[in-house]
Formats: C-alpha cells, sequence, structure tokens
C-alpha cells in the first residue's frame, strides 16, 4: 500500500548539500508491520517524515495507496495525512493546555466529525487504551506510559490506514516500552499497517519485517516471517 | 574585548537584519521623539532670558471687571509708566511700546519701494538700552532720542536699500505720512523673544496719536525693579496711582464716582509680572504674539518620556522574546566557564551598540522631520540646535542610558539561567513576564485607540465649523484693508470699485470679520444699568453685501436722513438689553466724546462674526458713509477681481500699499488651533500606534516560539494553516478587543468634554468608534499575521524532532 521508488532527499543550506536518503526502493504492504533501523543521523526520520506526508521528497516517486503523492502540495498532504495516517512520538507531543479527552479528540475536530460521534470514539478509544480514568487530566499529570497511551489513543482515533511511530518507546522504561509494543502489534493484528523506527533491536523483533538504513540507503531487509494477509 | 563584543553584536544585528531593524527603528522613534521634545521644551522654557538682568524685568498688566465681565489684559495705559517710575520707590526705569498698524501693518514707503510693515512698535528712547536686543548700527542711547527716527532690522534695510547705506536715509511712514530717518539697524528680536519687531519708531514721533488718559490702554509697559524691591510693594504703589487717576477718569466718563464703582463689583487694578513669565505663565490676554502655555509644556514632556519608555520596554520585550535562542548560548558560555558578570557586560555593550545606531538614526530623523515639527510646534528651530554642543551631549548621555536601561532586563534575566536548563531545553522562557507584557500591549492599543478616536472627533467637529451656515456668507468676499490711506479718494474707490467685472457689490466697515474691534459700554435709555456689546460701523449696503436677514424694522438708508444717529442691533444685544420693543427704543453710547443717544431701528438676525466656540455676543452696528475697509462681493474668478482692484488702487492710492484678504480665508484661520491640534493627534495616534504594533509584533514572536510544538503537533493532525493562523491571531484580537473598551469610553468622554468648547458642535455617531476599533484591529491583524502565518505554514518535521 506504500511504494517508494528511486527516492531521494537532499537538504541544502546556503553552502552545503546535505544527501539524508538516497535511492530509496521500499514497499510496505497493506497490514504489515515494518521496523526501520539504523545508526543515529541515518535517515530514519526524514524516510518516517517523508512516508508521514510531512515533508516532500526531493526526487523520486512516492506512491500512497494508487495515489502518487510526492509532488503533493502541503495542503493536499495535509488533506490526505489527517485521516489516513496516525503518528507516535517518542517525546509523545501532547498539547500541555489541553487535557486528555481533547488531545485525543484533537484529530476528529480536524476531519469535522461531530461532537457526538467525536465524544463516542474518544471515550472508545480512551476505554481500550486503559486511561478513561485519566480524560480530565492534563500531560503534565500522567505518567510517562500514560502519556504514551495517550499519544496512542490520538494515533488511532480517526482510524487511520497507516500508524507511524518514531521510537516510540525512546523515553519509556522497560514495563511501559514493552506494554506500548504490545499495543502497537496488537492493532497491526487487527489490521492497521505499522511503520516504527527504533534503536532497539527487542522491539524491532516484534515486526515482521526490519529495514536497515545506512548514510540514507537501504542496506538490508531481513523479514523475519512472512505476514498472513 | 569590547572590541570583540561590539564586533558580536554587529554580527547579530546582520544575522538578524529584521528583527534588529525592528528594534532599532522603534528605538530611534523613541529617542527622536525625546529630542524633539527636549528641544520645544528648552526653547519654550528660554523666552525672554538672554536680556541682560531679566530677572528685574517686570510688565504691567491690567485685571478689570465692567458691566460684569472679567478682563485680564497686557496693555496698559500712557502714563502709568512714567507715574510708576517717579512715584514708586523701587521702580527704576521704565520702556513703552506702542503697537503702530494692526493686523494690516504700517505703510512703509521709500521710492518706489513701498509695502506695508507689521509688527511695527513706537518705543521709549531707552529701548535698546533696556532690553539686550542688538544693535549693529547706531547709538543704543541716542537712536530714538530725536522725533522721526526709526531703527529697522537688517532684513528691513536690505529690502528697502539693498546694499545702500541705510544710515540717515528718510523712509516715510504711516498715514500721516512720518517722514522718518534710519538712527539704527538691529538684528531684531530671536526667535524666542516675546517681543518680535521690524521696526521701532521714536516715541515723539508718535507721541500726539495716543490718547494720554488712565483709561485708555493699548500699550505695553515694561519696568525694571531694584532687586530688593517686591512685587507687592510695586503693586501697592500702582493700586495708589490707579485711586488717585484713574477714578478721576471715570467719574468724568461713566459718570459715577471710583468707590461706587468698586461697590458695584467693579475692579480696576493694573499688577506687575516677570517679563520671563509673559511667555508660558501669563494669565494676562492681548499680548503681540500668541504666547505659550506651560501645560503644553508638561504636555510635551510626559508625552516624550512616555514614547522612550515605552519604545525601551518594547526594546527589553523584543530581546527576552528572543531568549530562547540566546539562552542556549549562554548555557553554552556558562559550561565552558563564562562569569556571569562578563555575560552582563557583553549584553549590556550589545544593546549600547543599537541604542547607539538608533541614536544616529534618530538625529537623521531628527533633522529631516525639522521642519515639519516646526509647522506642527509653531516653532523655528534650525539644524543649528541640534550641533549644539549641550545637544549632542544630552544625546550621548541618553542614547548610554537607554542603552543601559534598555539592556539590563535581558542582560540579567538571560545570564541568569541554569546552564544545565538551558542545555536540557527546560526553559519556559519569559513565561512568567507573559502576562505583565500582555497588560503592556493592552495599554499601548488602548492609548492608540483613544489618540484614534481624538483625532476623529477633532476632525469631525473642524468639518462641521468649515461647513456650518454662519447666517451669512463669509464666501466669495475681499476684504480691502486699510482705506484710509486712499485719503479723499475712498468713496471713488467704492463706486469705481463696483464697475469691475466680476464685482457684485461693495460696503465699507469699520471692522474685519471674523471679530470685532471694537466692544463698548451702552445703556438703554432709562436704564440705570451698563451693558457691553461689540459695536462697528458699516454703510447702507452691509446687510445686502454680507446676507444677513433682518429680523424686525429695517437696516440704515439713504432714504431717511437721521439714519447717521440711528443703530440696528442683533438678536444677542436686544435679549441683553432686555428689550420688549427693541424698534421703539433709544440707547446711548458712551465711547464718543460726549455719549450719544442713539434710537433702534432694525434688528438683524443673530449671526457668528466670532468663532463657533461661543454663542453669538450682542453686537451694535452703526452707520458711516466710509469707513476702514471695503468689503467687496464678487462672483467669478476671484483673481481678475482682484487685479482690478489693484489696478483701480494703483490709480486713486498715490503709490500706497494696497492690502487685502479673503473672508472665508480669515474666518478659516479661526480654526487654526483644532487644525494643529488634528494634526497633533494623528502624529501621536501613528507613533503610538507604531509601537503599539512593535509591543505586539514582540509579544506575538515570543508567544508563536513558546506555541511552536503545540503549532506542530495540530498540523500533523490535519490542521490546515488558516485555523492555525486563526489560532494565533484570536488570542491578540482579544488583547485589543480589551484595549478597545477603556479606550473608547474614554474617547467618547473626552471627546465630549472637548466638544463643551463649542456653543456648536457636531454629533459623534457610533460610526466614529466603529472605524476605530477597525483600524486599531486591522493594524493588529497585518502586525500578527507576519508571525502567525511563518508559524503556521512552517515544517511541522522540524519544529517536533527537537524536543
Amino acid at each position: 500500500m506504500l511504494r517508494l521508488k528511486n527516492l531521494d532527499k537532499v537538504f541544502t543550506t546556503e553552502e552545503v548539500e546535505t544527501t539524508a536518503l538516497s535511492k530509496i526502493n521500499l514497499e510496505i504492504n497493506e497490514g504489515e508491520f515494518v521496523a526501520i533501523m539504523g545508526p543515529s543521523g541515518c535517515g530514519k526520520s526524514t524516510l518516517l517524515n517523508i512516508i508521514g506526508l510531512l515533508d516532500s521528497p526531493t526526487s523520486g516517486e512516492y506512491y500512497f495507496g494508487e495515489q502518487e503523492v510526492s509532488r503533493f502540495t502541503e495542503r493536499q498532504r495535509a488533506q490526505l495525512r489527517k485521516g489516513s495516517i496516525g503518528f507516535v512520538f517518542q517525546s509523545f507531543n501532547l498539547i500541555d493546555e489541553l487535557t486528555v479527552f481533547e488531545n485525543v479528540e484533537l484529530p476528529l475536530l480536524y476531519l469535522k466529525i461531530p461532537a457526538a460521534e467525536r465524544r463516542q470514539r474518544v471515550e472508545e478509544v480512551l476505554e481500550r487504551m486503559n486511561i478513561m480514568h485519566r480524560r480530565n487530566h492534563f500531560p503534565q499529570q500522567l505518567s510517562g506510559g500514560q502519556q504514551q497511551r495517550v499519544a496512542i489513543s490520538r494515533a488511532i482515533v480517526a482510524k487511520p490506514r497507516v500508524i507511524l511511530a518514531d521510537e516510540p518507546t525512546g523515553n519509556l522504561d522497560s514495563a511501559n516500552g514493552e506494554e506500548v509494543i504490545k499495543l502497537l502489534t496488537q492493532l497491526n493484528q487487527e489490521g492497521t499497517t505499522v511503520v516504527m523506527v527504533t534503536h532497539s533491536p527487542y522491539d524491532a523483533s516484534h515486526a515482521h519485517r526490519i529495514v536497515n538504513l545506512f548514510d540514507g540507503k537501504i542496506v538490508t531487509e531481513n523479514v523475519k516471517e512472512r505476514f498472513h494477509v | 574585548m569590547l572590541r570583540n563584543y561590539i564586533l558580536v553584536a554587529l554580527r547579530n544585528i546582520r544575522k538578524q537584519k529584521f528583527f534588529a531593524f525592528i528594534n532599532i527603528a522603534g528605538l530611534a522613534i523613541g529617542i527622536s521623539v525625546c529630542l524633539l521634545v527636549y528641544l520645544y521644551v528648552t526653547d519654550e522654557l528660554s523666552y525672554d532670558r538672554f536680556h541682560r538682568g531679566y530677572g528685574n524685568i517686570y510688565r504691567i498688566g491690567l485685571h478689570g471687571r465692567l458691566a460684569g465681565q472679567e478682563i485680564y489684559t497686557s496693555n496698559s495705559s500712557l502714563p502709568v509708566g512714567p507715574a510708576a517710575v517717579s512715584d514708586i520707590p523701587g521702580v527704576e526705569e521704565m520702556v513703552r511700546l506702542f503697537p503702530i498698524g494692526g493686523s494690516t501693518g504700517v505703510a512703509f514707503r521709500y521710492e518706489d519701494h513701498v509695502f506695508s510693515e507689521p509688527r511695527v512698535f513706537g518705543a521709549d528712547s531707552n529701548f535698546f538700552s533696556f532690553f539686550s536686543f542688538e544693535l549693529l548700527r547706531g547709538d543704543a542711547r541716542t537712536a530714538l532720542k530725536e522725533v522721526n527716527s526709526v531703527v529697522i532690522t537688517e532684513a528691513l534695510a536690505r529690502k528697502y536699500f539693498g546694499s545702500d547705506d541705510p544710515i540717515g536715509k528718510i523712509i516715510t511712514i504711516g498715514n500721516d505720512k512720518w517722514p522718518c530717518k534710519v538712527t539704527g539697524v538691529t538684528r531684531g528680536a530671536p526667535a524666542n523673544s516675546h517681543i518680535q519687531f521690524n521696526a521701532i519708531i521714536s516715541f515723539a514721533t508718535i507721541e500726539k496719536t495716543y490718547w494720554p488718559g488712565w483709561t485708555g490702554n493699548s500699550i505695553y509697559t515694561y519696568l525694571r525693579k531694584n532687586p530688593q524691591t517686591s512685587v507687592e510693594q510695586i503693586n501697592a504703589g500702582l493700586a495708589e496711582l490707579v485711586r488717585k487717576h484713574v477714578g478721576k477718569e471715570l467719574e468724568e466718563g461713566l459718570g459715577i464716582n471710583f468707590d461706587e464703582f468698586l461697590k458695584q463689583g467693579g475692579i480696576y487694578s493694573y499688577m506687575v509680572y516677570p517679563m520671563a513669565d509673559s511667555h508660558l505663565y501669563s494669565q494676562f490676554r492681548d499680548d503681540m504674539e500668541p504666547s505659550g502655555d506651560i501645560s503644553h509644556v508638561y504636555i510635551f514632556s510626559a508625552i516624550g518620556l512616555f514614547v522612550l519608555l515605552i519604545a525601551c520596554i518594547n526594546f527589553m520585550n523584543l530581546s527576552t522574546a528572543r531568549s530562547v535562542g540566546r539562552a542556549k548560548e549562554v548555557g553554552l558560555r556558562k559550561t565552558f566557564g563564562s562569569v556571569r558578570s562578563q555575560m552582563i557586560f557583553r549584553f549590556l555593550a550589545e544593546s549600547v551598540v543599537y541604542s547607539l545606531l538608533a541614536m544616529m538614526l534618530a538625529l537623521i530623523a531628527t533633522y529631516l522631520v525639522l521642519p515639519w515639527f516646526n509647522e506642527l510646534a509653531g516653532k523655528s528651530l534650525t539644524f543649528w540646535h541640534l550641533l549644539r554642543f549641550s545637544f549632542l551631549g544630552i544625546s550621548l548621555v541618553l542614547a548610554l542610558l537607554v542603552g543601559i536601561i534598555a539592556g539590563s532586563y535581558p542582560a540579567f534575566y538571560l545570564t541568569s539561567f541554569e546552564a544545565v536548563n538551558v542545555l536540557k531545553g527546560k526553559l519556559q522562557a519569559g513565561a512568567k513576564s507573559k502576562g505583565i507584557r500582555s497588560a503592556l500591549v493592552v495599554l499601548q492599543f488602548a492609548v492608540s485607540a483613544f489618540l484614534i478616536v481624538a483625532t476623529l472627533v477633532v476632525y469631525r467637529q473642524l468639518e462641521y465649523m468649515q461647513d456650518k451656515d454662519l447666517g451669512m456668507d463669509q464666501h466669495q468676499v475681499i476684504q480691502v484693508r486699510n482705506t484710509r490711506r486712499l485719503g479723499g479718494n475712498q468713496k471713488a474707490f467704492r463706486q469705481e470699485a463696483e464697475k469691475i467685472t466680476g464685482v457684485e457689490l461693495a460696503s465699507f466697515t469699520s471692522n474685519v470679520l471674523p471679530g470685532v474691534n471694537n466692544t463698548t459700554v451702552f445703556r438703554v435709555r432709562g436704564v440705570n444699568q451698563d451693558f457691553l456689546a461689540g459695536k462697528y460701523y458699516a454703510d447702507y449696503n452691509h446687510v445686502q453685501l454680507m446676507k444677513l436677514k433682518m429680523k424686525a424694522g429695517r437696516f440704515f438708508s439713504p432714504e431717511f436722513a437721521t439714519d447717521s444717529s440711528a443703530v440696528v442691533l442683533n438678536e444677542a444685544a436686544v435679549k441683553e438689553f432686555g428689550l420688549e420693543n427693541p424698534l421703539e427704543a433709544y440707547i446711548i453710547d458712551f465711547n464718543d466724546e460726549v455719549p450719544d443717544t442713539l434710537r433702534v431701528v432694525g434688528v438683524v438676525s443673530d449671526f457668528n462674526f466670532e468663532s463657533l466656540k461661543t454663542h453669538v455676543r450682542p453686537l451694535v452696528i452703526r452707520l458711516a458713509d466710509v469707513s476702514h475697509n471695503l468689503l467687496v462681493r464678487y462672483s467669478g474668478n476671484p483673481q481678475t477681481v482682484v487685479s482690478g482692484l489693484e489696478e483701480l488702487w494703483r490709480r486713486l492710492g498715490e503709490g500706497e500699499p494696497f492690502s487685502y484678504t479673503f473672508m472665508d480665508q480669515d474666518f478659516d484661520e479661526l480654526f487654526r488651533a483644532e487644525l494643529r491640534m488634528r494634526n497633533i493627534f494623528l502624529v501621536l495616534a501613528g507613533i503610538t500606534l507604531f509601537i503599539a504594533c512593535m509591543g505586539l509584533f514582540a509579544l506575538a514572536s515570543f508567544t508563536t516560539e513558546q506555541r511552536t510544538k503545540e503549532i506542530g503537533i495540530r498540523k500533523v493532525l490535519g490542521a490546515p494553516v488558516y485555523t492555525l493562523a486563526l489560532l494565533l491571531t484570536r488570542e491578540f484580537t482579544v488583547l485589543v478587543g480589551v484595549a478597545l473598551v477603556p479606550a473608547l469610553l474614554m474617547g467618547w468622554y473626552f471627546g465630549r468634554q472637548w466638544l463643551q468648547n463649542f456653543t456648536y458642535r457636531t454629533a459623534i455617531g457610533a460610526e466614529v468608534y466603529l472605524v476605530a476599533s477597525l483600524l486599531a484591529l486591522v493594524i493588529a491583524w497585518v502586525t500578527v499575521s507576519y508571525q502567525a502565518l511563518k508559524a503556521a505554514r512552517a515544517n511541522p518535521a522540524h519544529s517536533l524532532r527537537y524536543e
């Protein structure tokens, strides 16, 4: 469902050109769980940003489903992004001024979903993530694990086809990390495509496939197990 | 080390051009306003202080109350000065100034040079030794001794004699054609003198034309007192003189003795006041030049300091707003062992560099706006005022002071960060001061919006006054002045003038509108009470020419031979005199040699012959066949009419100067004060609005910086750019909205108060407040939108990466 062909990303400042990604060819199927690994600065986050339609490539093609999206405008990308992709960040990225409920509600607001339905869907997700009792708290009042559960709630509340997770366990202790990975695995089993950037071989071991990046190039792709469609 | 600091500061400026520009421009405006105010205030305070021993020079003013009207005038009578010197111990010397020619000026003739010169005075012979006006030629002690002597300014000498030696030349002066010998040339009065003159004629020349009585007050008297003598002693002496001399004259004129006059509530009292106070502190009116007002000095000073303070605060705000960026640098430097005091010094040095740059800009700006400021403030300051050592010194001190004050907050605040926290990114920079800054922005916008309302109110009233129907038609009327210069040809001039193409009608009057130059005591026959009313003379055509309406009776007519002892009143006079049947009444005019009893033949509808600030005053019109001014109503091109009149004047006037004005322009002159006020408000509104925008800009850049992460998150979640821009703008809209409430209320209140000054005033509708609100909001939006759009369009990937 995601297909990258000969994709390059070059950052240009006044004097220097830095190639972040070079000739990336990658295909991610519907329902797959892919882990992207590699050392710091190898281009993992850049790749994830492009997959997540936050950034556009310098050259190459990117098919999101059937659509070629690499030349999409900011507005078109935002349009596609908000219904189809959920994000989970290492540092949670919750808005401090909003409550748990309001944070999770945000994507639905931008999808212009009526209030009653929003309420129902947010509550469903919070219930599922076992964080309902914290619905009126602010992010600072929660533990790291709880914050990441809120962030995941927010990522899935709009029922996206893809979840992109950028080192989702990086700021968590092992117990909470374990729980987050379990949640992602569970979501994947229910049919959501998951792409996860990680440093942790243990986390990566939950994925169907591991993509190793080095200096902006894909060096290996080892399929741990064929997933069943 | 210092060189290094300055280098880094300059590099920072180059790196952040826009921010640096805003910051320096803002400071420059603040300093520039401050410098202009300094120039203005020092000039105002310097008035008349260039005379030797100015502290002992006093003027005689008159406080009187007559027929219920209170008068404070800087005029005095002819004999009071000499009597003070001879009768009051401690009064050492006096000098008197006799204005000649009034607003039209005096005719000066030398060969074929004939001009009407304003600001001509007669003066006692000690004028140039009493005052310190510089005499370039001639002897200060003897120049004004002889009859028919005149001392002229350099400029006048050049005008009449070119490069010839003016001394000894004869100028023929005035309607009486005094042949005056030039006995001296003076540099003239500096701009900061309340006495401004073009020529001084010896007292001996003009003595006969002035009435020597104690109750005719039309001249200016100056005394030099002994430093040991008190003001009270002199005033007591003056009171004694009044009792002795004025009493007698009042008895002859009004028929009551002085005690009775006092008992009826009358006051007639001469009093002295320091000459140096004339410009700013005087309550005495009718001075030769329009005076200043100390309250303006206070207001201007306050505004100057206020603007500077706000500019400084904005400077701090902008610097602090950027502290997030600088904080990292501080943290790093601290980590590598920099000492806090060193860094404080560095930040201060940077801020001083900014303020010095701002000062240079401010000096240039001040120089550029000076001519324009002169017009606004009614001054004649020049570039040389800027180059004075004291001024440059003050500028430099100001720059250093501003730099240190404005830099202190960022310096101390930024360097107080703990290195560890900064590097970990835990910093909530300036979060605690956000409330204060929001309050500041509210204050700034409140002031701006208030000034916008004020400008609009003044503007509306001006428009109203200029369009108001005055009860007469002041348009398309030329006032030919001083027709006495035509001698026996006056009547011929009127007859011939009416034949000029475009001239519809011509009519003589003793008075030039707007205003009435003669206010006189009247009585109604059979009633023992004084009334004050304006009085002027006019010929038969007056009502027709001015398009006045008759309320009752008739205007003067050649069919009635007895009209020379008739009067026409306006409605206000009928009311003031309490006349039930005005057309059967007689009134007595006390201004003539013997009181004149006059029959009322008509009542003219009230018309605004003065300003719209007052109710129409009682007015008495008498008949004169010829008089000092000829009103000419015309149609068509005024230029052809004027050249026709000028041509005619040249034929009949025997080389006398021709002077004229347009009546509607003379009326517009009345609004000069309001016009100036509108302009000052306009400028202030502009400056405060600009400064408020700077404050808002600082706050907006700070807030967007604070909210970068939130904006990034919202964007990732699919928020379109416009909703984000709206989100950021909303906060500031609320601030401006909050500011508008007190601003509009104050504008409404003070606008109403100010309009109370006018008897005839415009109505201020809701649209004024609406316009002011919209203007403030739109300007705020434009200011904020730059930041908001920038933040909203930024790639969220960047703002979320560095956590």
